[in-house]
């Protein structure tokens, strides 16, 4: 049963990272339309986002779920050694959700609705940067209980080169995914276009930004790139990441939208497979090597068969909702390619 | 302050942000259905126009309910790990059901709101009445993990860890129904009251409009019901706390001494050092009445708790005498509703009325913050009562006023901008239904 849950959990990670990361990538992306268009792209963002973005949202709330009921000990851990950044994160969600349905909502359109959209691209940055720093974190084994003061215990583990450049490699997967996304959402011919361009200079910061985070690996002492070769399923999934951008860029050429759809979607879950398959059995690594592992830390028996039936019933009953949900309001999408 | 302070003051100033809007998510959505329900069947545009304007409000409130709960979700683990560490594996069932209902309830209210004229009439109908059912089933959920910190079960604790873990016999542990039961009364009391203090509000003004009239309409039976039946609640909540947690309820009543034919205290104020209470107004035996059905049996007062496992007095005393004032009041509001309709035989409303639901319109959600003062401060010192205490559960990181200058700024931030939002989209529906 431990196996059926930690799926849900990989589940869970994957589809928040692809779903929640493309619609913080919208966010993103907002900054950069010009003034004439904003509002006309606020609407299309509005139409594409609205219906889904809180069943997006709820992904997060399941894998933290999995976590503090599954395996409490890494979930009081993660909580009690990266405090900070996850205080952060959660400023950058709660902002971010609020923002997006006061803008859709407010019954009045005037000044105000400039700050909406401020609040809503900012914090849709801050929330994938801390997040990728939290991930770097968990990877880098400098979580030091025993350190002997604030900075070396409560900040120095998620506070370096190698996390930072994890949080801009975090941001950048979103902000390629939700320009894949968005080229099938919109509707205005020169948006479209812009959305195709963006998606290829994203795709080539992205792609700059994973050899950041190796190339800082090797400065904070952290072997990565010598572990990854050794591992072969890690390796492999990052290999097939790559030969896969070829079709992204042929049909980047063309614009179709769900092809590209599936392609970014397997990017990003090769690059999620590679991370977990390159960290698991450990949650945490700490600094003097020993590790917290999810198979040694599960949680009881008999919570893991409610949890895991639990996940179960819920997924057979939810994902069939949820897919008429997506059906639903993306099938003009569908059509339109 | 100690950090321990600023931990449960941010956790306070947490929960009390997240209730508001979790009340207004679980009911707001069944006064929709009701209006939605009604312009089906009689195809009064004015219902569809009420329907859309109510969909509106719990879509602004729903989504800051949904981040500040995520917010929360979150805090349990970053304020407080051990506890979470030790119950987690115990009380996560109610959780992980509270995840599953809620996440039903995100999608049906995208369905809801985006699906106007993409569904079946009937089925879009239903499925804004499953955000509300949902809803409902979240928060039982949520709050029988609440129940479990109060009447802890389904394991044995064994030199400080817990085994044979039961997680079933947890979420059914001994207070989850009537505390279950008592929130979502008042949930329904809180939103109902501070919807149909809007519109009593707006009808004031404009007594003609039909708009403010139905909306009225719908949302008062709701008021009516639940405040008629939270006091049946409250009575069924209070004498289980008596049973399960004496120092609980010595401390709402402020009862420093173990008696026979206890009293029961109106208004007074505690004096925690000397043990007494000053300018009260006792009722002989009237707190036996309640808690055992007679006047004569005794009442465990708080010299039979030991001292460090007392809880704070004042506070819970204070909160526990607004929680039942403001829910008598409301009660005396819904027998004055009934009274001049059934007797008095007034179909419309009368001026007397109004105002009274104007006045009441904040005064649910102020004893909804009441009663969780009383159950979460009349608990301490214990975090799971009885096995671990508050403090022992405690993050080791210092400097805890950080996070909690923090958290505050935001919430009163984004208090301030939904009130602000609020205010105008009254203005705006007000403005559209002037006759």
């Amino acid at each position: 049963m431990i196996w059926i849950v930690l799926t849900f959990l990989a589940l869970s990670v994957y589809l928040y990272c692809l779903l929640g990361g493309a619609d913080f990538g919208v966010g993103v992306h907002e900054l950069f339309v010009s003034k004439k268009k904003k509002r006309q792209h606020e609407e299309v963002v509005r139409v594409a986002m609205g219906p889904v973005w809180e069943a997006n949202h709820m992904w997060i709330i399941i894998t933290i779920v999995i976590l503090f009921v599954g395996f409490p000990r890494v979930y009081a851990e993660v909580s009690t050694y990266l405090h900070i950044p996850i205080t952060l994160m959660l400023v950058g969600i709660i902002m971010r959700g609020c923002a997006f349905s006061f803008r859709h909502y407010d019954a009045v359109e005037d000044g105000s609705r400039k700050y909406y959209s401020l609040i809503f691209s900012l914090s849709s940055i801050l929330t994938p940067i801390t997040f990728g720093m939290i991930v770097g974190a968990l990877m880098l084994g400098k979580i030091n209980p025993e350190g002997l003061d604030y900075y070396s215990v409560y900040v120095a583990p998620w506070l370096n080169l190698f996390t930072l450049a994890t949080g801009f490699f975090i941001l950048s997967i979103f902000t390629f995914i939700a320009s894949i996304f968005m080229i099938g959402e919109e509707t205005i011919g020169d948006l479209k276009k812009s959305y195709i361009r963006r998606a290829k200079i994203v795709h080539l910061i992205m792609i700059a930004m994973g050899g950041l985070v190796f190339l800082t690996a090797q400065m904070e002492g952290f072997p990565l790139a010598i572990q990854f070769l050794k591992n072969p399923i890690a390796l492999t999934s990052v290999a097939l990441a790559t030969i896969s951008h070829f079709l992204l860029w042929k049909w980047l050429a063309s614009a179709k939208a769900w092809p590209l759809r599936f392609v970014a979607g397997f990017q990003l879950l090769m690059v999620v497979t590679a991370w977990m398959e390159f960290s698991f059995p450990n949650a945490i690594t700490y600094a003097d090597g020993s590790v917290l592992s999810f198979l040694a830390e599960a949680g009881p028996d008999k919570t893991l068969w409610m949890l895991g039936l639990t996940l179960i019933i819920g997924a057979i009953i939810f994902l069939p909702i949820l897919g008429y949900l997506f059906f639903v309001f993306k099938k003009g999408t569908i059509k339109s390619i | 302050m100690t950090d321990l302070l600023f931990a449960r003051s941010q956790m306070a100033i947490s929960l009390g942000f997240h209730i508001v809007f979790a009340c207004i998510g679980m009911t707001m959505p069944f006064f929709m259905a009701m209006s939605h329900w009604k312009w089906l069947k009689t195809k009064d545009e004015v219902y569809l126009k009420l329907t859309k304007a109510w969909a509106k409000g719990v879509a602004i409130l729903f989504a800051t309910g949904a981040v500040s709960g995520t917010m929360l979700s979150f805090e349990l683990g970053l304020l407080w790990p051990k506890f979470m560490e030790h119950a987690g594996p115990i009380f996560g069932m109610p959780f992980s059901l509270e995840g599953t209902a809620f996440f039903l309830e995100a999608i049906c209210l995208g369905i809801y709101l985006y699906g106007w004229n993409r569904f079946p009439p009937y089925v879009h109908w239903f499925c804004g009445l499953l955000v509300g059912l949902s809803g409902v089933a979240s928060g039982i959920f949520v709050v029988a993990a609440n129940a479990w910190m109060n009447s802890p079960t389904g394991f044995d604790w064994v030199n400080g860890q817990a085994i044979n873990v039961d997680p079933i016999k947890a979420m059914f542990n001994d207070a989850w129904f009537t505390q279950a039961l008592h929130m979502i009364l008042a949930a329904f009391v809180a939103t109902a009251f501070g919807v149909a203090g809007v519109h009593a509000f707006f009808l004031r003004k404009n007594p003609n409009s039909s708009f403010h009239q139905k909306a009225l309409g719908i949302v008062i039976w709701f008021a009516v019901i639940s405040a008629l039946l939270q006091p049946i609640s409250g009575d069924l909540s209070a004498k289980d706390i008596a049973k399960r947690q004496p120092a609980k309820l010595a401390a709402a009543e402020a009862l420093f001494e173990t008696q026979t034919s206890a009293p029961l205290l109106i208004g007074g104020i505690p004096d925690e050092k000397n043990k007494t209470v000053r300018y009260g107004l006792e009722i002989p035996g009237a707190l036996s009445l309640l808690v055992h059905g007679n006047f004569k049996d005794e009442v465990i007062g708080l010299d039979q708790i030991p001292e460090d496992e007392q809880p704070p007095v004042a506070v819970v005393h204070y909160a526990f005498q607004i929680m039942v004032g403001i829910g008598i009041f409301l009660f005396l509001i819904a027998c004055y509703f009934l009274f001049s309709r059934w007797v008095l035989k007034r179909q419309e409303f009368s001026s007397l009325l109004l105002r009274l639901l104007v006045i009441a319109a904040p005064l649910g959600f102020v004893a909804v913050q009441a009663g969780w003062v009383v159950t979460e401060v009349g608990r301490q010192p214990w975090i799971i009562y009885g096995i671990l205490k508050t403090k022992d559960s405690l993050t080791p990181m210092p400097g805890l006023i950080y996070p909690f200058i923090l958290t505050t700024s935001v919430y009163v931030f984004l208090a301030v901008i939904v009130s602000w939002l609020m205010i105008r989209q009254f203005k705006a529906v007000a403005g559209e239904f002037k006759s």
